[in-house]
């Protein structure tokens, strides 16, 4: 019985924030090209540099001559994780100016359920968008990615998004008590285009930045996908070691986000109220 | 009658920094609320008056459990709050933040559905309760069109609908009527009235006098986080029943005023500002008596005078003669 009212709390905020995303349309034909826009720029400035010789000067730091591909699955991550800071950081700031945020603390429903709901509505739709941007990418800049190995990136793909989600919760504490987004998603998405490698492998890295990058579940994603869609080596042992690390993430990513973020909410209860902006 | 809503000894002290230079911060305690007691009938309609920052909003989220109060204990239906938090809010529909309360870019149908979702009613029920809701509130022509196409105060009404959506008999009503126009602001006191009827107990906050004394049928006035009067209406005006009023408007210097107050038939005075012009509310035991004298002061301290005549008691006179200040007043600290 409780278990059936929290899933109904859960996909029915996952319904509403799908309809609410449906509503946006120019938003969604912008992070569908968003990828291919990361991309275009270091691809023309690869071939302008390098000419045909391009793809075999970045073979030798990167695993693959197909620096296009490189460049537009890291685009494509990029595309996941700043969806998941901008829709969870943007949606915690909308709902408190909004006047949602209190109203929805108002009602029994549980909030772990409805940042759940949240949470999926993002995950499905950062899932869908991002294959779409890939297909979109590929035509655009003629990519062959391999298909041998799909079903194995759509599993990195989907123990790679949760943990986004808890970074994101951890996001979405520090939102909730400072009311801020934009400065600090400034600065997250610059750290994370440079920790995930999005325009270059992490082996370039000096150790200690590698160790960093290392530590963060984007970095894995993204090398997870290029090593099944482009055939470039695991960071680890092998993909089930590297898919591994990424369900570690998954399960670790979200717990440390909540415990987070009900920290905060308890704060807030105690000190200032919730919801307020 | 038994006690639907009990409020004992409750506190709420805020600490805020409080800035003393560049990169200077001094922690400040504010004392919200100050050992508030209250006790609500089931089945009442009970105002909370007060001017901005008195203490009725911090008073309404510890009630809500959006607040944790510093001290104090708060029982709610029986459902401690603190304790039994998701029974207390089962337990109540509220307004709060009129219009903004719901989501624009949805429709009304979809705001409600989702909203009864998180007050676990099951799909049935929730059919029913919109039906419900349609025909009380004639939203029937909104509920498929997105809110941002409402009015505004289509909008509100879509929000009061919402805190009606889990069929609470409490609900908390702050402020329901300020964003909507004459008629809209009737119709919902109307509807908010026959709700009351019918055995809700409403709970209203708002600083327009007239709809508080149209409405409520106990009044407690807040100021600087303490109840400062309680009772029914008719008691409050009682209180000061021995006091008759004189209201006063023109060109009036403070020295006046002081000359007023220390007048010795002038029970107290309250002034307010309306553009250049200085509004005097004087409580005197006889208007009769009092008038020769006070105008001879106001006079003789070079007050232009530019209207000056009795008045009955109004709950805004009861809060003026208890603080000296009017109730459009912030008192924000």
């Amino acid at each position: 019985m409780i278990l059936s009212k929290i899933t109904r709390v859960l996909f029915q905020t996952t319904r509403i924030q799908l309809l609410i995303l449906s509503k946006t349309w120019t938003s969604r034909l912008a992070d569908l090209l968003m990828p291919s826009a990361v991309a275009l720029v270091p691809i023309l400035l690869g071939r302008a540099i390098a000419g045909n010789e391009a793809g075999l000067q970045f073979a030798r730091h990167a695993g693959t001559t197909n620096f296009a591909g490189f460049l537009l699955i890291g685009g494509g991550t990029f595309l996941l994780v700043t969806r998941a800071f901008w829709g969870f950081g943007h949606w915690i700031q909308q709902e408190m100016q909004g006047g949602t945020l209190e109203i929805l603390y108002l009602a029994p429903g549980s909030m772990a359920a409805i940042l759940a709901g949240v949470a999926l509505a993002f995950i499905l739709y950062s899932a869908v968008i991002f294959t779409g941007a890939m297909i979109v990418g590929a035509l655009l800049f003629q990519v062959v990615f391999q298909t041998n190995q799909l079903p194995l990136a759509l599993a990195f793909l989907a123990v790679g998004l949760p943990p986004l989600y808890g970074l994101a919760l951890l996001y979405g504490a520090l939102v909730l008590r400072l009311k801020e987004t934009d400065a600090f998603i400034q600065i997250a998405q610059w750290v994370t285009t440079l920790l995930m490698g999005v325009y270059f492998p992490i082996s370039l890295f000096p150790l200690a930045l590698k160790v960093v990058s290392l530590l963060f579940p984007p970095t894995w994603l993204t090398h997870g996908l290029r090593s099944t869609l482009l055939d470039v080596p695991y960071l680890s042992t092998g993909w089930l070691a590297d898919l591994g690390v990424l369900f570690f993430y998954c399960v670790a990513g979200p717990i440390l986000g909540y415990l987070a973020f009900s920290r905060t909410e308890k704060g807030l209860r105690a000190s200032s109220g919730l919801g307020e902006f | 009658m038994s006690a639907i809503i009990t409020i004992l000894d409750l506190t709420k002290t805020y600490i805020v920094k409080e800035r003393t230079g560049f990169l200077k911060n001094r922690l400040k305690e504010i004392n919200a609320l100050q050992n508030i007691n209250l006790i609500i009938e089931q089945g009442e309609f009970f105002g909370l008056l007060g001017p901005n920052g008195a203490g009725k909003t911090t008073l309404i989220k510890c009630l809500t459990t959006l607040l944790v109060p510093t001290s104090g204990r708060i029982v709610i239906n029986g459902f401690e709050v603190g304790q039994q938090d998701a029974r207390v809010r089962a337990s109540l529909g509220c307004l709060l933040g009129g219009e903004r309360s719901i989501y624009w870019k949805l429709t009304g149908r979809e705001n409600l559905e989702y909203f009864a979702a998180l007050y676990h009613l099951s799909p049935a029920q929730t059919r029913a309760q919109i039906k419900k809701l349609e025909s009380l509130l004639n939203l029937g022509p909104l509920l498929d069109r997105p809110v941002e196409t409402y009015s505004s105060g289509q909008k509100t009404t879509l929000a009061f609908a919402r805190a009606l959506i889990n069929d609470a008999s409490i609900l908390i009503l702050d402020e329901p009527t300020n964003t909507l126009d004459v008629p809209s602001a009737q119709a919902l006191r109307r509807i908010i009235k026959n709700l009351n009827e019918t055995g809700y107990t409403i709970i209203l906050t708002s600083h327009q006098m007239t709809e508080v004394e149209e409405l409520c049928r106990r009044v407690a006035i807040v100021d600087h986080g303490k109840i400062i009067a309680e009772g029914s209406i008719a008691e409050l005006k009682r209180d000061l029943g021995q006091n008759q009023i004189i209201k006063i408007e023109g060109v009036i210097p403070p020295n006046a005023v002081t000359a007023l107050e220390q007048q010795q038939d002038v029970m107290n005075v309250a002034t307010s500002q309306a553009g250049n012009l200085t509004q005097l509310t004087i409580f005197v035991k006889d208007i009769r008596q009092s008038l020769p004298g006070l105008m001879q002061n106001l006079l003789s301290h070079n007050a232009l005078l530019e209207h000056v005549s009795p008045a009955n008691i109004t709950l805004e006179d009861v809060f003026m003669a208890k603080t000296g200040r009017t109730l459009n007043q912030d008192t924000s600290r």
